[in-house]
């Protein structure tokens, strides 16, 4: 029996080295038969002949493929968010029915360890949702060739991460019957009663995706000049402060309805329509023609209504006397 | 006593006269075979020929067909056709037969012709040279006659899809 194994994982290894992948086979169990004729001539009397048939029976070959569905292999989360989903394609590239294990997990050498890792058999909709199956190890799925299926990695992200931060999460898939060396020989663990031969894979594939953090923050930097009625920057009555507000959003993703509101100091009178965005002059009344008021959403104090922001630097600027 | 031994010889005479008539007998064996890579007592790999039992799709089968004239009558104009096996495609150029005249078909056995001149009808209705993968049918031409006690090997390869 050994022997048989040996000749047949040898023989195997022969084959890889000069056949090309291929990715559907003729199905285990099948019987391949073969009968030869002969027609001749005794004299002038035509006779025919015919062989014996020889049967080959096509045994099972075990090989899976995996490959990640989402664009660019990652999906994109927020810290602390959770049952976020990343989806599979698995495939039975063998020739015959066969069983799956399925496990994923977080790779190291990355910014972060997803939680809670769970893995879900779609039902068909390609959506993550409730209808989905956990895959628990008490239910690999069964596939017959050719058979696909999507499956999604699902996780939980902590808390506290950074715009940026990476997560490299493994689905592996391993064939029941067996995995290993290419040509290894299961007797008898194939279809009908065939042996089961580990194909090119391995048996086993494996994909990696990620899930990528978006993180955005908004800062806010004051800054204050002075010009006192002498041409110097004494803070002096009658000295104009000129405030300056350097709002910087940073992250991939867009900050939304970013309201900016900085009450004048105490002692202060505010200049009439001194305020500005971008160095674009700012009404203090509510007119619909920008975002921005004084004293009016809020007294003695500048409201800049900035809307939707991505990632950069704008600065609002207003001037007060000192009293 | 005398009448029983008439019987007999005549009986013999009889089976004699028979045996020449029938004395044509053309024998067809097919052998379906892989070859494996064996490690010998010496440690060397060597290539040795097993019966193709059970295969993984991609193997090559070797398919060896010999023809023996198991009669005392020379046979003429032999000829050997084999389907190439269904969910197998043939391997090119793996044809061979000392003395013989190779042709295939790629119309389902109805008519043969060398390699090189067999064409198929593409997709579009074009015709296009055929490969081996469009072959249904091959046949060897014995150029010689079999006479009594001859073997005739010929064989092919073909993968299994």
């Amino acid at each position: 029996m050994q022997q048989a194994l040996k000749l047949l994982a040898l023989a195997w290894l022969g084959l890889l080295s000069s056949q090309p992948v291929w990715a559907l086979g003729t199905t285990a169990g099948t019987d391949i038969t073969n009968t030869a004729t002969a027609d001749y001539f005794i004299g002038v009397t035509p006779l025919t002949a015919t062989s014996n048939t020889t049967t080959t029976t096509v045994d099972e070959l075990l090989d899976v493929t995996v490959v990640g569905q989402d664009a660019g292999a990652q999906v994109t989360v927020g810290p602390g968010d959770t049952n976020q989903a990343l989806t599979y394609q698995v495939t039975n590239t063998g020739n015959g029915t066969d069983s799956y294990s399925l496990t994923a997990s977080n790779l190291a050498g990355d910014d972060f360890d997803a939680t809670s890792i769970a893995i879900y058999l779609d039902d068909g909709d390609g959506v993550f949702n409730a209808a989905d199956t956990l895959l628990d190890g008490s239910n690999d799925p069964v596939m017959n060739a050719d058979d696909v299926i999507t499956v999604f990695v699902v996780a939980d992200i902590p808390a506290g991460l950074f715009d940026g931060d990476i997560a490299n999460i493994d689905l592996r898939v391993d064939s029941n019957t067996a995995t290993g060396a290419p040509g290894t020989v299961v007797v008898g663990g194939g279809d009908s009663g065939t042996d089961a031969v580990v194909g090119a894979s391995g048996g086993a594939d494996l994909a990696t995706e990620r899930f990528v953090v978006s993180n955005v923050v908004v800062s806010l930097l004051k800054s204050a000049s002075i010009v006192d009625p002498f041409g110097g920057s004494d803070p002096v009555p009658g000295a104009t402060i000129t405030y300056s507000i350097d709002v910087t959003v940073t992250g991939a993703g867009t900050a939304s309805g970013v309201v900016i509101s900085d009450p004048i100091p105490v002692d202060t009178t505010y200049v009439s329509s001194s305020m500005t965005l971008g160095g674009v002059p700012l009404t203090d009344a509510v007119d619909g023609l920008d975002g921005a008021d004084f004293g009016i959403t809020a007294a003695n104090t500048i409201t800049v209504d900035m809307g939707d922001l991505s990632a950069g630097t704008q600065t609002i600027t207003f001037d007060v006397t000192i009293n | 006593m005398k009448f029983l031994i008439t019987i007999s010889w005549t009986l013999l005479f009889m089976a004699s006269v028979a045996s020449v008539h029938a004395a044509a007998d053309i024998r067809l064996k097919a052998v379906a075979e892989i070859e494996v890579s064996v490690v010998n007592d010496k440690g060397e790999t060597e290539m040795k020929r097993v019966p193709a039992a059970k295969v993984v799709p991609g193997t090559e089968v070797i398919y060896t067909i010999t023809v023996s004239n198991l009669g005392d009558q020379p046979a003429d104009s032999v000829v050997v056709t084999d389907p190439i096996p269904e969910n197998t495609t043939y391997v090119d150029r793996s044809a061979f037969g000392a003395g013989t005249e190779i042709t295939y078909s790629v119309d389902g056995g109805t008519s043969y012709d060398l390699a090189d001149k067999l064409k198929v009808k593409d997709a579009t209705g074009k015709l296009r040279a055929a490969t081996a993968s469009d072959y249904t049918h091959i046949r060897w031409v014995l150029n010689f006659t079999l006479k009594p006690k001859d073997v005739a090997p010929v064989w092919f390869k073909a993968r299994l899809n």
